[in-house]
């Protein structure tokens, strides 16, 4: 799933390292879930992160704590949110923790339940309340 | 390079494109479609994967997506931003299948409410042209809804499932309207397609092929019947004659080689944001403002639904990840106006399914449900499987400083100037809006949800964009006459929705291959004198 190769990751190991803390922090590890720091889902994480480097770097420079990153770099806590979400729940130990099927929706999809119709049948009394103008041709 | 003449030059391949060429075959002249992307493989959809929740290459925004077909948007100056796709099919491989018609007033606004503009045509005179392109999609529902005219030939209505009952018994409760929406979703085998499997997002494409994305109901008919379909290639203007009439187009193909098509009729269907740019592209000495805008408003009047988004969590699981995401029910309570409610005109009310786990996770802690650090698991579990969310359809009126221009730095991978929009909420929307969620509030509150999150009207996107290019009798206030012919070239004609004059409050898709197949009888009904005054 990770495509990006280490060399072509455009933080440095000191980056790399807050970062991480900072996935930890987002979502600490808690029996049986893993934490979004751990180095498998960390690796997709940093493959998002890295198509907004700038942003994630010069976030990081100024930076003296990541406890109030939220209200210090909100644009960066955003994206990276979105990025750490974007790993962290498609990782196999996350979804059967959570008790989630781990495969891919096709081709098995998915049962849905006949539903009960007479659900419908207050509103079937009602009489039709859209306003019946405008049958007439344009031409006319 | 030239390549040999056709009868009629098709741009763009998507809902609207496709059924212009379908519908155009019954003439037999040679046609010919261009299209800047490609046809998209089923088994490329990001369902057949693990990573079906994560695949930025079939995100709906082409800012994000950014294949070499697609053409940025500068969407800065606008709190909506626009998704689409390019490639055959068009927008709709990503749209959720939701399939709701125009209202009937809502063709005649000035008249009734006097807001926006009356249309040059009535629901009665798209009415055989719902229904053919309903028998060509394939549309699933249950008839008698006393919220929208009748209609037949219906599939089997998609399942609500959990969530959608849990959320019907709410409006049952307020006595307010409610039906299962009408859905392009074959729920049996249906003209080649098989059924729906359930798979859940829609909106990144279909793997089974049962949801109605063009590529796979109008085009191979319409290839059947003789239309020739040329993907990557993107059109870089529309070239015309001394005498004003359109001679064809300049595009670039997928080698990046300028190529020279000619053409008797040229038709675009770029839909509402790549149709202006086109035209505002092609300058010449004869239209130096663009083509076809003599009357300055090529790329006004932009619409592009207000929406309100409100999410609701329950206490029980919804099941909500399992079946067609965008299509489960919808209201029409506050469809048409009521001036007491402090507005004009109205909106739908539809009812999303749950998604998955990454994106409930996204949504959740933009909206600030689900939290960073010890609370973050148990949160989790409290909201995933057990939010529902109805997003309001408002209608927006059309205004003229809501537009497309050509972004002066912006281009896309060919080096054609891209799109740029600019997009404010009028009062009537912002009032709208308010509304809507108040009352999307009121119905999750009714179903029993247990915690009702604010309601998000900002950063929301739409692919519904409308207007640029509208449609009148008066050629100083409109682009394209009645049956969809530019009042400046009278061999240049616009099949999609920028020729709609207002935008209805519920998604286009099937009012614009309506109108598209409108415009094409039309050019059949008049073949011999079609260029006539």
């Amino acid at each position: 799933m990770v495509t990006l190769i280490s060399s072509e990751i455009p933080f440095s190991p000191d980056q790399r390292q807050r970062l991480q803390e900072l996935s930890d922090l987002m979502i600490p590890a808690s029996e049986p879930m893993p934490g979004a720091g751990d180095s498998e889902i960390f690796a997709g994480t940093l493959e998002t992160l890295a198509r907004h480097q700038e942003l994630v770097v010069q976030t990081l420079d100024r930076l003296e704590s990541l406890e109030d990153i939220q209200s210090v770099a909100p644009d960066f806590a955003q994206v990276f949110q979105t990025a750490v979400a974007t790993s962290y729940y498609r990782d196999d130990r996350v979804l059967e923790g959570l008790g989630l099927p781990v495969r891919a929706p096709y081709p098995e999809g998915h049962e849905v339940d006949k539903t009960d119709w007479s659900l419908l049948d207050p509103v079937r009394k009602r009489e039709p309340f859209y306003r019946n103008v405008g049958w007439d041709t344009g031409d006319d | 390079m030239t390549n040999d003449i056709v009868d009629v030059l098709i741009i763009g391949a998507g809902a609207s494109g496709a059924a212009m060429a379908w519908s155009l075959t019954d003439t037999r002249m040679k046609i010919l479609c261009l299209e800047q992307g490609d046809w998209v493989k089923p088994t490329d959809y990001p369902t057949n994967g693990r990573d079906w929740e994560s695949r930025p290459d079939f995100a709906g925004s082409p800012n994000v997506r950014c294949r070499p077909e697609d053409y940025p948007i500068n969407d800065a100056n606008s709190p909506i931003k626009p998704v689409n796709f390019n490639g055959v099919g068009g927008g709709t491989v990503l749209y959720m299948a939701h399939f709701p018609r125009f209202h009937p007033s809502d063709f005649r606004t000035k008249t009734l409410d006097g807001v926006g503009e009356d249309w040059p045509l009535s629901y009665g005179d798209l009415e055989p042209f719902f229904a053919e392109n309903d028998r060509m999609m394939g549309v699933a529902g249950i008839p008698g809804d006393p919220g929208v005219p009748a209609k037949e030939g219906l599939l089997p209505p998609v399942p609500l499932g959990v969530l959608g009952e849990t959320v019907a018994n709410g409006f049952n409760q307020l006595d307010w309207h409610w039906w299962p929406s009408e859905s392009a979703i074959a729920t049996e085998a249906f003209r080649g397609r098989d059924k729906c499997l359930n798979l859940g997002p829609c909106a990144t494409g279909c793997a089974q092929g049962a949801k109605a994305s063009t590529d796979i109901t109008y085009w191979p008919e319409a290839i059947r019947r003789g239309v020739e379909l040329r993907t990557r290639c993107r059109v870089r203007e529309i070239t015309v004659r001394a005498d004003g009439f359109a001679d064809g187009v300049i595009y670039v193909d997928a080698d990046g080689i300028a190529q020279r098509q000619k053409a008797e009729v040229v038709i675009v269907a770029g839909n509402a944001i790549g149709t202006p740019r086109l035209l505002l592209n092609s300058t010449s000495n004869l239209f130096p403002d663009g083509l076809a805008n003599s009357s300055g408003l090529v790329g006004r009047n932009l619409m592009l639904h207000a929406m309100a988004l409100t999410q609701g969590v329950f206490d029980k699981p919804l099941k909500g990840y399992q079946g067609p995401i965008g299509c489960s029910l919808w209201s029409k309570e506050f469809y048409e106006t009521d001036l007491r409610r402090g507005f004009a005109r109205g909106y739908t009310m539809e009812i999303l399914r749950g998604s998955g786990p990454v994106a409930a996770a996204q949504m959740g802690m933009a909206t600030g449900v689900l939290p960073w650090g010890e609370g973050h698991h148990e949160a989790f579990r409290q909201m995933f499987d057990r939010t529902a969310a109805i997003c309001a359809v408002c209608e927006d009126l059309p205004e003229e400083h809501n537009r497309v221009t050509l972004d002066p730095e912006l281009t896309d991978s060919d080096g054609i100037p891209a799109a740029r929009i600019d997009y404010q909420l009028g009062d009537n929307s912002q009032k709208m809006l308010r509304h809507a969620g108040e009352r999307c509030t009121e119905v999750l509150n009714a179903a029993g949800a247990v915690f009702v999150a604010p309601t998000i009207t900002s950063g929301v996107v739409s692919g519904h964009a409308m207007g640029t290019t509208r449609m009148g009798r008066d050629a100083s206030s409109s682009v394209v006459n009645e049956w969809g012919r530019s009042h400046d070239v009278k061999n240049l004609f616009i099949a999609d929705s920028s020729m709609f004059v207002t935008s209805g409050g519920v998604n286009p898709t099937s009012t614009l291959q309506a109108l598209s197949l409108y415009v094409a009888d039309n050019i059949k009904a008049r073949l011999a004198n079609l260029f006539d005054d």
